[in-house]
């Protein structure tokens, strides 16, 4: 049923949306996903790529239920439609926990749930071994780079990984100077030779295109003070991949509510990089 | 000597046999319709019953068979009567005539019930007649079991009101005579049985005995249940007749297990309305008689009993339940002198859930209980009995868990007081505690008092209360404790910048007695919490001028120096200098220079002094590094001052790279990106050439310790770096330098033999880099142009 709605709906869509809007591009006015913190989504089904966005969200357990003007589709029958190699990958730091923040907030808390993320890459400052627990019992793929206030002196500078086919740093940020200049930071990421570069120090959420690549900043978790950013939000990434795609969703909790946004970046021959 | 065992077991099956066979016999006359027949086998059936020699779990096995069987004579009598055979009035009189009186009275109960269903006599002169005459059987076991039976055929046969053997006005007060008759005879039986047989089996009996209390009490449950029985009555009668039962009998089990059969069976209405009267039995009763759970249970129901509706509150207010529950404490652990410090704290944890539960918005009562939990504890030092501790933690729990918000228990002068007797162990247990409930429910402590009292309740956690025992304490348990006191900071806040500071100064007062053990998890967190506080000031100067006002960034960064000191003692250098910094930057924001320059002044200190470690120090001079390039408060001869020592210390770094890469990030101190900020392009190309001599200084040295040439990546990032001021147009970095640079490296990597693969993969990305800058077009393409890759 969602499939044949979905591409009828694309044709009329295709049409009528042109510029790139928030969340996915294509909107249908009467679909809707209702996720576990209560916010609706609408959605639109702009083909498969769409399909493999609903996925993600499938995937990550923030859904509870996709609704028509006509029907509610049960979660079930759409994930028969997907037969997608889902990679969900969280990115999160600068929790300071306890150094300035108590914890992460309740919200978040909630949404991220055990199973769900495949990999989780930490920009570090966690501060304390409880937080690390924490993020272990999420995912036990868990890589961490060393924040300036961390003790533990096992979680090496910066650290690349490769996943699907992207290749991806990490790295705290306190070193690149310029704090968050992303000219220097693009700089790391033709050193460490990565797709994605995954970075935090200064508490605001980025996500950045240039020519080799993408830079994401998750901020800061727990929303901790920063003297380089004012009013910090608290927010983190999951990213989904996607074999030459990658989705990015940005949660921030603004004024108690999550807002979900949403950035795609599509990996192309040319800035492949040299393995 | 009683029975034991195999002997026991072949006495039973002889009785039951006796039972059967006579049983089978009377069966058979019954069938014939030969009365006569019938009761002398009933007789000789019943006569089983007259055994001493079987404990009361066996007789009772007993009891049920014959009791079947006289379910069937009752039938046999009433159709008997009813066919007019023989008049009731007449087989009354028959059954009398039995040679044994325990079969006797058996059977006459038997004939009695059908009697009184024929309603040829009234009820109440039937039971009268019945209960009198079982006064016969005095021995305990024989008699309780006959008094059981009579309950059981009479139960359903009461003059109740409404009941179709209702008789005349005073119908209600015969029935409750009857059943109070038997009660107390029962229990005056079941009291006797603990004299019967040698001293030495006394616990064995009290066994037994405890085995037969439901017969006992099943009296009290059949006088809950006659409709009659009002509030009035209950009052008036029906409960001091049955205590003064239960005063008087004097045992210790008997008063134990009516007192609680009385809790049990009758309304909560009741209770409530009676409380007095109910209250009043306890200190009468036998001093080893175990209260205190009989009262918690009391307690509890009349909880649960408020908690049930709204509309019974008043109620308990307007017979001042709790004035009266809380004296009738009182005076029980003052009359039980004895009774261990756990029992009395039981009955005030009861008292407590009590109150909370009927009277939420009485906070004094809640201190009232505490208060007397105090006075009890009082005299003694720290509790060690465990299961008191306990208890007395449930006690403190019971108000957080109710009011789910400390700032109500901060109101409870005694509340400190109580926790006081805690030992430490457990003391900061309920500390921690006390912070789970803060941060599970997002409370926000907001005035300095408050701080204060809270500090005062957990000053477990905070300092050392003895010194004697630090070993004990394990490492990952303090840290654990002292994370949540840091947790717990967070949630100290007040919108108001005055109150804000005087929470920061109370907070800082008493964190900075928990010494070097603690300050490091502790400091941080005030530092922040401080730097918070100056933003917002930051944020609304416009409007403080002129006011008399304490709470200004000046101050709070006096407070911050003093504080942060303290991790001078710890010592905790790194953190130090890393908080330093903040607040340099912060002053920054501010536009105070002198201050800002202090902060950095110390942390330049702490550097040269302090942070000895190689790593340690690689991180702490980016810090410094990353701050000051972010300042930009400075006049010309302070930051010429501090960035002198900056570039000065990069190049004092131990390893080569290091200082490599510090020096180059220098460079970043002599050109901000932004409208105003410093571009002095000749001292970046001062810090870039500085950078690319210690490169080549460390491939030197490469080379001759390892005969490698080195690390050839360091030129790469250097490159990287002429190429960043390239492109903010520094003119000192121009494409023939980046030229120059570009054939260097590739001659080192021509001439390094062991390539290696990560370094080619940054030159390749910069080159790609470059590619893709050319080929951009526009200004950038065109700086690019003369650049041949």
């Amino acid at each position: 049923m969602g499939r044949a709605i979905g591409f009828r709906r694309r044709e009329r869509d295709r049409r009528r949306v042109s510029a790139p809007s928030v969340l996915p591009p294509s909107i249908s006015k009467d679909f809707g996903a209702t996720l576990v913190c209560g916010i609706r989504w609408r959605l639109g089904f702009g083909g498969l790529l769409s399909l493999a966005r609903l996925a993600v969200l499938l995937c990550s357990g923030v859904l509870i239920e996709i609704s028509s003007d006509s029907a509610v589709a049960p979660i079930g029958s759409f994930r028969l439609l997907l037969p997608f190699q889902m990679v969900l990958v969280l990115a999160i730091g600068d929790l300071h926990i306890p150094h300035r923040a108590p914890d992460l907030p309740a919200k978040f808390k909630s949404m991220l749930v055990p199973g769900k993320i495949q990999h989780i890459l930490c920009t570090g400052n966690l501060c304390i071994k409880e937080v690390h627990d924490y993020l272990k019992s999420l995912c036990p793929d868990l890589h961490i780079a060393r924040g300036e206030y961390d003790e533990d002196a096992r979680y090496p500078e910066n650290k690349t990984l490769t996943i699907g086919q992207f290749k991806l740093g990490l790295c705290h940020g306190h070193q690149i100077i310029p704090w968050g200049d992303l000219d220097s930071l693009a700089m790391l990421q033709r050193q460490l030779d990565v797709d994605i570069l995954v970075t935090g120090h200064t508490h605001q959420f980025k996500a950045y295109k240039h020519e080799a690549g993408v830079v994401i900043n998750p901020g800061s978790a727990t929303g901790a003070y920063s003297s380089i950013t004012y009013d910090v939000n608290p927010s983190f990434v999951l990213m989904d991949i996607d074999g030459l795609r990658v989705v990015v969703y940005v949660y921030e909790l603004i004024d108690g509510e999550v807002k979900v946004d949403k950035i795609d970046f599509k990996k192309t021959a040319n800035t492949q990089s040299a393995h | 000597m009683l029975p034991h065992g195999d002997d026991e077991e072949k006495w039973l099956a002889e009785g039951i046999a006796g039972i059967q066979h006579n049983a089978f016999y009377m069966h058979r006359a019954l069938d014939s319709n030969d009365l006569k027949d019938a009761l002398r086998y009933s007789v000789q059936m019943l006569s089983e019953l007259r055994t001493s020699l079987l404990s009361p779990h066996k007789y009772y096995e007993l009891y049920m068979r014959a009791f079947d069987e006289l379910r069937k004579m009752e039938m046999f009598f009433r159709e008997e009567t009813a066919r007019g055979t023989i008049s009731v009035i007449e087989l009354y009189e028959l059954v009398q005539h039995a040679g044994n009186i325990l079969p006797r009275l058996y059977l006459l109960c038997t004939v009695g019930s059908v009697y009184i269903k024929s309603k040829e006599a009234p009820a109440k002169d039937v039971l009268k007649d019945l209960v009198e005459m079982c006064r016969g059987i005095q021995h305990p076991v024989r008699g309780l079991f006959l008094r059981s039976y009579l309950c059981q055929i009479s139960r359903d046969k009461l003059p109740d009101i409404g009941s179709e053997y209702e008789g005349d006005a005073d119908t209600v007060s015969h029935a409750i005579e009857f059943v109070i008759q038997n009660f107390t005879e029962m229990n005056k039986l079941w009291v006797r049985m603990q004299h019967q047989g040698p001293t030495r089996e006394k616990d064995k009996r009290e066994k037994e005995r405890s085995q037969l209390r439901d017969l006992v009490g099943k009296n009290l449950h059949v006088l809950s249940q006659i409709e009659g029985v009002d509030l009035d009555i209950y009052k008036e009668t029906v409960l001091p007749r049955v205590l003064e039962q239960v005063v008087n009998c004097k045992d210790e089990l008997a008063q134990h297990y009516l007192m609680d059969c009385i809790i049990q069976v009758f309304p909560d209405e009741y209770h409530l309305q009676t409380l007095e009267t109910l209250l009043g039995a306890f200190p009468q009763l036998q001093p080893t008689v175990d209260i205190k759970t009989v009262l918690s249970q009391l307690m509890d129901r009349l909880s649960i009993y408020a908690a049930s509706s709204i509309e019974v509150l008043p109620e308990f207010l307007q017979v001042e339940a709790f004035s009266k529950l809380s004296n009738a404490i009182g005076k029980v652990i003052e009359a039980q002198v004895d009774m261990p410090v756990v029992g009395a704290i039981t009955l005030y944890v009861s008292l407590l859930t009590f109150t909370l539960r009927v009277h939420p918005d009485r906070l004094d009562y809640v201190d009232q209980v505490l208060g007397a939990c105090v006075k009890k504890l009082s005299g003694r030092a720290k509790l060690e009995d465990s299961r008191a501790t306990k208890q007395i933690v449930a006690l403190l729990s019971a108000p957080l868990e109710k009011y789910n918000d400390i700032v109500t228990a901060l109101k409870l002068p005694n509340y400190p007081r109580v926790m006081d007797h805690l030992d430490n162990g457990t003391n900061k247990v309920m500390a921690v505690v006390i912070i789970q409930s803060i941060m599970k429910n997002t409370t926000c402590i907001s005035t300095a008092d408050k701080v204060e009292a809270l500090f005062e309740l957990i000053k477990g956690l905070i300092r050392d209360v003895d010194e004697t025992q630090d070993d004990e304490i394990d490492e990952e348990d303090f840290k654990e404790e002292q994370n949540s006191v840091a947790r717990l900071i967070h949630m100290l806040h007040n919108d108001d910048p005055e109150e804000m500071l005087k929470i920061i100064c109370t907070v800082r007062k008493h964190i900075i007695l928990g010494g070097p053990k603690r300050l490091p998890f502790t400091v941080p967190p005030l530092v922040f919490s401080a730097l918070k506080l100056v933003r917002h000031l930051q944020g609304q100067d416009g409007d403080v001028i002129g006011e008399e006002i304490s709470a200004t960034p000046k101050k709070i960064f006096q407070i911050l120096h003093q504080t942060i000191e303290a991790l001078l003692s710890v010592p905790s250098p790194e953190l130090a200098l890393r908080l330093y910094l903040q607040c340099a930057e912060a002053a920054n924001d501010c536009d105070l220079e002198p201050v800002a320059y202090e902060f950095f002044t110390q942390a330049f200190i702490l550097y040269e002094e302090e942070v000895a470690d190689s790593k340690a120090q690689v991180t702490a001079i980016h810090l410094i590094i990353g701050t000051l390039q972010r300042m930009n408060v400075f006049g010309v001869e302070n930051r010429d001052t501090l960035t002198h020592k900056a570039t000065g210390y990069s190049a004092k770094l131990l390893k080569k790279p290091d200082q490599c890469r510090a020096v180059y990030a220098c460079s970043h101190l002599f050109w901000v990106d932004e409208q105003d900020g410093i571009k002095d392009g000749e001292r970046v190309l001062l810090c870039l050439k500085r950078a690319l001599r210690i490169a080549n200084a460390a491939q030197q040295m490469a080379n001759v310790t390892r005969g490698s040439s080195g690390p050839v990546v360091l030129f790469i990032e250097i490159l990287n770096k002429y190429l960043y001021f390239f492109e903010k147009g520094n003119p000192q970095v121009t494409s023939s330098v980046l030229q120059g640079l570009i054939e260097l490296i590739k001659t080192e990597m021509q001439t390094d033999g062991s390539s290696d693969p990560s370094a080619d993969a940054f030159f390749a990305s910069t080159l790609r880099y470059i590619q893709f800058q050319k080929q951009k077009g526009g200004a950038m393409g065109e700086k690019y142009d003369p650049i041949k890759i």
